[in-house]
């Protein structure tokens, strides 16, 4: 134990003495080691040889088919998810999941197959089909809307299922999906991305989220930004006493050109029901972002790096005042937001992702 | 970037499609028989407000060329038919010629195949052959056409009326007949004739004589774009149909390399979507996946390819009317003036 004021000094570290030793000694310790362990009852690994060691798939011997049930205003989901699969494959071969697609999967023979959608469109025939392939199956759901029985029992179908929701994954599991696995869409490289903007587009603040459930964050955040540009992007109208407030500029349902642009223009982004994909595209366009805490942000993103997060209303007030008033720190959050876009959630590491999870030993 | 739309001209009656098909045979005739063969198949495509229009009525040409003008679209390739002296569905043109109305750009694309009961260009049921002549015909088939071509509303290049021809390589004496045709030009006050050859869904020979290629879509991809990775055959009823993926024929024009041969310039083409059943039925082949959004997604690029590749001041596309063949930029019920507009939206972005 240490005295009082007694000072710590540091002495030279006697110098290391590396030790060659011999194969067979090397041998005749592990043996030893596991006598012990065998004694002592504790279990050990097989020590595997070096050829008794599965070997790393190669995905550039894999040939995937694609096929789209993707809603006509995500289209550009599946082309970039193929582009991107192109690069780690050796071929990716795109079908549209029209009825009787199932003739093309018995003549294109994939070793994966990916379904991009809604498998609950498929018809049984199909279903039957794809179940009798060969190939690994996997099934990238367009869930973002939420979930049904029918889609349930369509995704059990297939051996991988990747939601866009981590809350979506027990119930996944609770109608015999046996792995399931968060995977949101990206951001479309074309549309999302750092921009000049019209003046139209420009806000202080951007918030995005329902008045009718956030009546009280609205009024908050009036307050505090009295005086700045506030857009909002909400799926319903406000009510009368947010409308009289006329802090507020309403925008409902925008295109995802005019997204992009508002989300260039906007000095700060408040996601009061954070939805992944969103957030991922505005960080794509650099925007600084706070989020409400949602389980779905901690696996791609990094709150405290790229997004920061709020937990409670008095939270996002604080912070809502603090950021304000330091936007050199909102621009280190959105350059980070901006380069993991690039490196860490673009479309070609969730494909990444995907081929890891399917081909996982 | 100046985008001209192909354009058919036959919508109006004539004596001899009244023999080979029926009294009052048009375009129309074939795109109202149009029935679905598949869920989601979009047939019978109608027109806005049932405008089933008759090119020799003035007010639908003046129609046309306003609507495309107000989105854009920079003037119409007529397709021109000649059959060793006689021609076929040349009224409408005329009668523009004529009356100075619509003003509006245009040009001629000689299609220049014998018409058959197959409607595919072969010789199998010929209606009509196509032959060529030897310059005595050359110059009758040019003075017949050189009315428009002194047009001021006739797209010119550098003085030179530009001139398409569909399969050159049929033309026994072709480079034969360019010079001819541009020694006639000159000879006629015009600075020469600008030949395009149209790159399509048959052989390409390379030919001497021509200024420049125009890509004709999607055939042109059909046909040489090294994958048929867009085919796919799906049941309909008791039978197979051919269909082709929008997207993956788009992805392959576009990510196309724009570097052919000679360095000679080449017009990039564009196609609004492909759809024969009308005419042919199952036999016909269908599109899957297109739509006015997506269109203009593709266009977009191209124009861009157009003004940075291929440094053309010209784009093609396929088609301002080929309602039977699912080709068309007129409004139509279903989707209003959508593809129009996509248009319109390309070009400004």
């Amino acid at each position: 134990m240490m005295k009082k004021n007694q000072r710590i000094t540091k002495r030279a570290a006697p110098p290391v003495g590396w030790y060659r030793i011999s194969e067979e000694q090397l041998a005749r310790m592990m043996s030893d080691l596991l006598e012990q362990a065998k004694s002592k009852e504790i279990p050990v690994s097989p020590i595997i040889s070096a050829e008794k060691r599965p070997l790393p798939v190669d995905y550039k011997k894999i040939r995937v088919l694609l096929c789209s049930g993707m809603p006509d205003e995500d289209w550009r989901s599946e082309q970039i998810a193929a582009d991107e699969l192109r690069r780690l494959v050796k071929e990716v071969i795109t079908i549209k999941a029209r009825p009787s697609f199932g003739m093309s999967l018995s003549l294109l023979n994939p070793d994966l197959i990916v379904y991009m959608g809604r498998p609950d469109a498929i018809s049984q025939e199909d279903l039957g089909v794809m179940q009798g392939s060969s190939a690994v199956k996997a099934v990238w759901l367009a869930d973002n809307d939420g979930t049904s029985e029918a889609l349930g029992r369509a995704a059990a179908c297939f051996e991988h299922v990747f939601t866009q929701h981590t809350v979506h994954i027990p119930f996944y599991q609770s109608v015999g999906c046996r792995r399931v696995s968060h995977l949101p869409f990206s951001s479309d490289p074309e549309l999302y991305y750092p921009k000049p903007f019209d003046e139209d587009y420009r806000s202080d603040l951007l918030i995005i989220g329902d008045s009718s459930r956030h009546l009280f964050c609205f009024k908050s955040i009036s307050k505090i930004a009295e005086g700045l540009k506030i857009k909002v992007i909400s799926t319903d109208a406000p009510s009368l006493e947010l409308a009289a407030l006329e802090t507020f500029e309403w925008i409902r349902e925008p295109s995802p050109v005019q997204t992009a642009n508002y989300y260039n223009g906007a000095g700060a982004i408040i996601h009061l029901e954070p939805q992944v994909r969103q957030v991922i595209e505005a960080a794509a366009c650099g925007a600084f972002q706070i989020a409400s805490v949602h389980p779905d942000l901690y696996e791609y993103m990094c709150p405290g790096e790229d997004v920061v997060i709020y937990h409670s209303l008095d939270e996002l007030e604080a912070k809502l005042i603090y950021y304000l008033d330091h936007p050199d720190q909102r621009r280190v959050y959105s350059s980070r937001a901006l380069g993991k876009s690039r490196y860490d959630y673009s479309y070609l590491q969730m494909v990444s992702r995907l081929l890891y999870a399917v081909f996982l030993p | 970037m100046k985008l001209i739309a192909f354009h058919l001209p036959q919508f109006h009656q004539i004596a001899e499609n009244d023999v080979w098909w029926g009294e009052g045979f048009t375009e129309w005739t074939n795109t109202k028989k149009a029935v679905p063969l598949y869920p989601g198949h979009l047939q019978p495509r109608i027109p806005l407000e049932n405008y089933y229009y008759n090119l020799m009525d003035s007010s639908a040409r003046q129609w046309q060329a306003m609507a495309a003008k107000s989105y854009g679209i920079y003037g119409f390739c007529y397709y021109h038919y000649w059959f060793h002296g006689k021609q076929l569905l040349e009224q409408p043109v005329k009668q523009i010629l004529r009356s100075g109305e619509p003003d509006f750009p245009f040009c001629l694309s000689w299609a220049n195949e014998t018409w058959t009961r197959k409607w595919d260009g072969g010789d199998r049921h010929i209606l009509i052959e196509q032959t060529y002549g030897e310059e005595e015909e050359w110059s009758q088939h040019f003075y017949e056409l050189l009315d428009a071509f002194r047009d001021p509303r006739y797209i010119k290049l550098n003085g030179r009326p530009l001139f398409l021809i569909y399969r050159p390589s049929n033309i026994p004496r072709c480079q034969d007949m360019l010079s001819f045709w541009n020694k006639l030009a000159c000879e006629n006050g015009l600075e020469g004739m600008y030949f395009v050859q149209t790159l399509g869904g048959f052989p390409i020979s390379n030919l001497d004589g021509f200024d420049a290629s125009v890509e004709f879509e999607p055939h042109y991809t059909f046909a040489h774009g090294g994958s048929d990775a867009f085919w796919r055959r799906i049941k309909t009823g008791d039978k197979e149909h051919l269909v082709i993926d929008y997207d993956n024929t788009w992805e392959l024009i576009i990510n196309r390399s724009h570097r052919r041969d000679r360095g000679q310039p080449i017009f990039p083409g564009a196609f609004v979507s492909w759809d024969n059943t009308p005419r042919l039925g199952d036999r016909g082949q269908s599109t899957i996946g297109a739509s006015p959004q997506k269109f203009e997604w593709y266009l977009s690029r191209q124009i861009k390819r157009a003004k940075t590749l291929y440094n053309s001041e010209y784009l093609f596309i396929n088609a301002w009317n080929e309602w039977v063949e699912g080709a068309f930029l007129e409004p139509d019920q279903h989707y209003g003036f959508q593809y129009l507009e996509a248009v319109k939206n390309a070009l400004n972005e």
